[in-house]
C-alpha cells in the first residue's frame, strides 16, 4: 500500500472526485483522513502497491494536486523510550516492546501528527 | 522494636570489595520474595538496587565561571539566551532547568543547557552588571564549555518522588500540561514513574536512604543531600534533594526536555541501592507494581485541588491501558521504564563491579512533615462576583433587533438562547457590522455556534485564561444544564486582577 496526500481547491471540495476515481478505477481505495473546509480539503488515501501509477494520474487528470505521503520520522538517537507519544496515537502504530523500548509500526501510520508535539525530546516529526 | 540485625553496610563494602556481594534490581527482587518468600530472599541478597528516569523540573546546576579581567559582579546572566539565576556572589550562577530560552521558549531551556555542557558543547553566555570600585565591568559577552568551569554540580531541589498521580483531561478539549499533552474527554492518561523499581518506594519508611545516601546519579556517583522540597513521606510522597558532579555525567541519563505549550525541563537519572539489612528492607523491597498504588486526577480541573477519579495500581497503569468510567483508555508513561531498568542494572554491575560502596545516613530523613498550601492573603475570586446580567435574543430575531438592543442596552455580546433559556449561540456587535455591511439580513446566518463559556464556580483566573488562549472578550455564564445565566466580560476581569497585580 502506497499513501498519497490529495489537496482540493475551493472548486473542487463539493465534487465527488474520489468517488469518480474508484468507479472509474475499478479500484477500492481506503479513505484513512479526510478534513474539508469550504476554502480546501485534504485527504489521505492508501493505494493497492500494484495500481498507485493509474490512480494518481487520474487524480491529476482531475487537477487534484497528489503528493506522496512522508510517514512519521523517528530520531532513535533522540528518543527515551519515554513512551508520552503512546496514548495519542489514534491507532496502534506505537508499543512497547518487552524491555520497554518504544516500538514504531510506521508502515500502519496516518500521519494525523497527535505525537509530534507531545515528544519531550522532539524526536518524532510527520 | 529494633528488628534484628541480618548484616551491616559495612559488611556489605566488606563483600563489595572482595567482589562476593549479592546485587539485585528491585524487579529481580520482587520475583525472589514471590518465589522463595521474605526470609529466603533477605538471606540470600545484599542489595537491592533501584532506578527511575523521569522529568524532574526541581532541577538545576550550579556553576563558577572564575572571574573576568577586569571582574564583573554579575547581576543578570543568560546562556544562549535562556536567563541563569544569581543567587550568590559575583561568579556563582544557577542554571534552572525549567527557564525558558527568550528567543527559543518552549522548545530550549536550561535542561537543554545542561544537556549541551554535559557533551562537551559550547554555550554562549552573556551577563551586565551594575559595576562597583572594586568590580568595575558593567557588561560581558564570551563562549563557555564545561572544562571552563570551576564547580559544575547538579543540585536538584525535588527529584525522586515515591510515587505520582495519573493525569487525564476531562475537558472537551486538548490540554498541554506538565504530564504531557492529555486529549479531550479523557480520552487518554499519562503517569510517571517506575512503581517497583522507584527508588523510594523500595525504602518508604527512610531507613537506609537520608543525607549522605551514595547514588547512581546521571551516569555517575552523587549524593542524597536532604529530603526534597514539598517531602510528604505519609502520603507516599516523599522527595530527595540530590548533588552530583555534572562533568562526570552523561547525556544518557541527563536529558533536556520540552512540554509543549507547558515548558522545558530534566529528565534525571536516578538509581539507589538498598542494603538488605533486615528482612523488613527484604519485605519492602519485595513490593510488587500490584501494590503500588496511586491516582487517576482529572487535570481538566484548573484548580489546587483537582478531582480524584479512582485509585490505580502501576501494574494496571503499566499494562499501556486504565479504565476511567467504563472506557478503557491509553496511559503513556512519562518517565522512561527501560531506561529506569538500566539504571537499575548499571548501578548492580557498579556494585559487583567494586566501584561502588555504599553508605549509611549521615543523619535520617524526616518522615512527619507536611506538604503545606501556600499561605494567600486574598480568597480565590471566582466568576459569579463578575457576572453581569446578559442581554439575549432568540433565533428568529431580525439582525435589526439585535442592532436595536447592542445600542440601547450598550452592549457588544448578545446570547442567543432557545426556548428554554439555554444557549444557542453568541452575536457580538462585530457580526452585526459585518452583516449589515454584506447585506445580510438573517440572524441564523451570522450566529458563533460554538460558544466558550464558564460557570459561576470558575475561578476568575480560569476564566482569564479562556478569554485569551481564545481571542475573545466575553464569556457567557452558563449552568450544569446550559441555561445562560450571565456574562463576564474581559474588561470586568482585567479590572478585578489588573487592580491586583497593581500590589506586585
Amino acid at each position: 500500500m502506497t499513501r498519497v496526500l490529495l489537496k482540493f481547491n475551493e472548486n473542487q471540495v463539493d465534487q465527488a472526485i474520489t468517488s469518480q476515481v474508484i468507479i472509474e478505477q475499478g479500484i477500492p481505495l481506503n479513505i484513512l483522513r479526510a478534513h474539508i473546509e469550504p476554502t480546501r480539503g485534504e485527504i489521505l488515501l492508501e493505494i493497492p502497491q500494484d495500481h498507485v501509477e493509474q490512480v494518481v494520474e487520474a487524480f491529476q487528470k482531475r487537477k487534484v494536486i497528489v503528493t506522496v505521503q512522508k510517514q512519521l520520522e523517528i530520531d532513535e538517537k533522540k528518543c527515551i523510550s519515554c513512551g508520552a507519544c503512546y496514548s495519542l496515537c489514534p491507532i496502534n502504530v506505537i508499543s512497547f516492546k518487552q524491555d520497554h523500548t518504544v516500538n514504531f509500526d510506521e508502515e500502519k501510520c496516518i500521519s494525523c501528527g497527535q505525537c509530534v508535539d507531545a515528544c519531550p525530546v522532539r524526536a518524532l516529526r510527520i | 522494636m529494633a528488628e534484628k540485625k541480618l548484616r551491616t553496610v559495612e559488611e556489605i563494602n566488606e563483600k563489595i570489595k572482595k567482589g562476593d556481594a549479592i546485587v539485585i534490581t528491585a524487579d529481580e527482587m520482587t520475583k525472589l520474595v514471590e518465589e522463595k518468600g521474605v526470609k529466603i530472599a533477605a538471606k540470600e541478597v545484599d542489595v537491592v538496587t533501584t532506578g527511575t528516569f523521569g522529568a524532574m523540573c526541581s532541577s538545576g546546576a550550579i556553576i563558577n565561571l572564575g572571574h573576568s579581567d577586569p571582574p564583573i559582579k554579575i547581576q543578570k546572566a543568560w546562556i544562549n539566551d535562556v536567563e541563569i539565576c544569581h543567587p550568590g556572589a559575583a561568579a556563582d550562577l544557577y542554571i534552572g532547568a525549567s527557564i525558558m530560552s527568550e528567543t527559543r521558549p518552549f522548545e530550549y531551556g536550561g535542561g537543554h543547557i545542561i544537556e549541551d555542557l554535559i557533551d562537551g558543547k559550547q554555550v554562549e553566555l552573556r551577563a551586565t552588571a551594575y559595576g562597583t570600585d572594586c568590580y568595575p565591568r558593567t557588561r560581558i559577552d564570551t563562549t563557555i564549555t564545561k572544562d571552563d568551569l570551576n564547580q559544575f554540580q547538579l543540585l536538584n531541589f525535588r527529584n525522586g518522588y515515591q510515587r505520582y498521580n495519573c493525569a487525564t483531561n476531562g475537558r472537551d478539549e486538548i490540554i498541554y500540561t506538565y504530564m504531557g499533552k492529555l486529549l479531550p474527554n479523557f480520552g487518554n492518561a499519562s503517569f510517571s514513574g517506575a512503581g517497583c523499581l522507584n527508588p523510594l518506594t523500595n525504602d518508604p519508611d527512610y531507613e537506609t536512604i537520608g543525607i549522605g545516601t551514595r547514588i547512581f546519579l546521571g551516569g555517575t556517583q552523587g549524593f542524597v543531600i536532604g529530603e526534597g522540597t514539598q517531602h510528604e513521606p505519609k502520603s507516599q510522597f516523599g522527595t530527595i534533594m540530590v548533588r552530583g558532579d555534572c562533568k562526570k555525567m552523561t547525556s544518557e541519563f541527563i536529558k533536556g526536555a520540552s512540554f509543549t505549550k507547558y515548558g522545558t525541563t530534566l529528565y534525571v537519572g536516578i538509581g539507589i541501592p538498598i542494603p538488605i539489612l533486615n528482612e523488613g528492607l527484604a519485605k519492602k523491597t519485595g513490593i510488587s507494581d500490584e501494590e503500588v498504588l496511586t491516582n487517576i486526577i482529572d487535570y481538566g480541573v484548573p484548580r489546587r485541588d483537582r478531582p480524584i477519579l479512582r485509585q490505580v495500581s502501576y501494574q494496571e497503569l503499566k499494562s499501556g491501558k486504565i479504565e476511567i468510567g467504563d472506557r478503557e483508555v491509553k496511559a503513556s508513561p512519562l518517565s522512561s521504564l527501560k531506561k529506569a531498568k538500566d539504571i537499575a542494572e548499571t548501578l548492580k554491575m557498579w556494585i559487583e563491579d567494586s566501584s561502588f560502596y555504599l553508605t549509611s545516613p549521615v543523619e535520617r530523613l524526616p518522615t512527619d512533615t507536611e506538604f503545606k498550601p501556600m499561605k494567600q492573603t486574598k480568597g480565590v475570586s471566582f466568576v459569579d462576583t463578575l457576572t453581569r446580567q446578559a442581554v439575549t435574543c432568540k433565533e428568529n430575531d431580525s439582525i435589526k433587533d439585535v442592532a436595536e438592543q447592542i445600542i440601547s442596552r450598550s452592549v457588544n455580546h448578545i446570547i442567543v438562547t432557545d426556548s428554554q433559556g439555554k444557549i444557542s449561540g453568541i452575536v457580538t456587535s462585530w457580526d452585526i457590522t459585518r452583516a449589515v455591511a454584506s447585506g445580510r439580513e438573517k440572524l441564523v446566518d451570522i450566529i458563533t455556534r460554538k460558544v466558550i463559556t464558564t460557570t459561576p464556580d470558575e475561578p476568575v483566573e480560569a476564566a482569564a485564561r479562556k478569554l485569551s488562549l481564545h481571542n475573545i472578550s466575553a464569556l457567557p455564564v452558563i449552568d450544569s444544564t446550559e441555561k445562560v445565566l450571565g456574562i463576564v466580560t474581559s474588561e470586568d476581569i482585567s479590572k478585578l486582577i489588573g487592580g491586583r497585580n497593581a500590589h506586585d
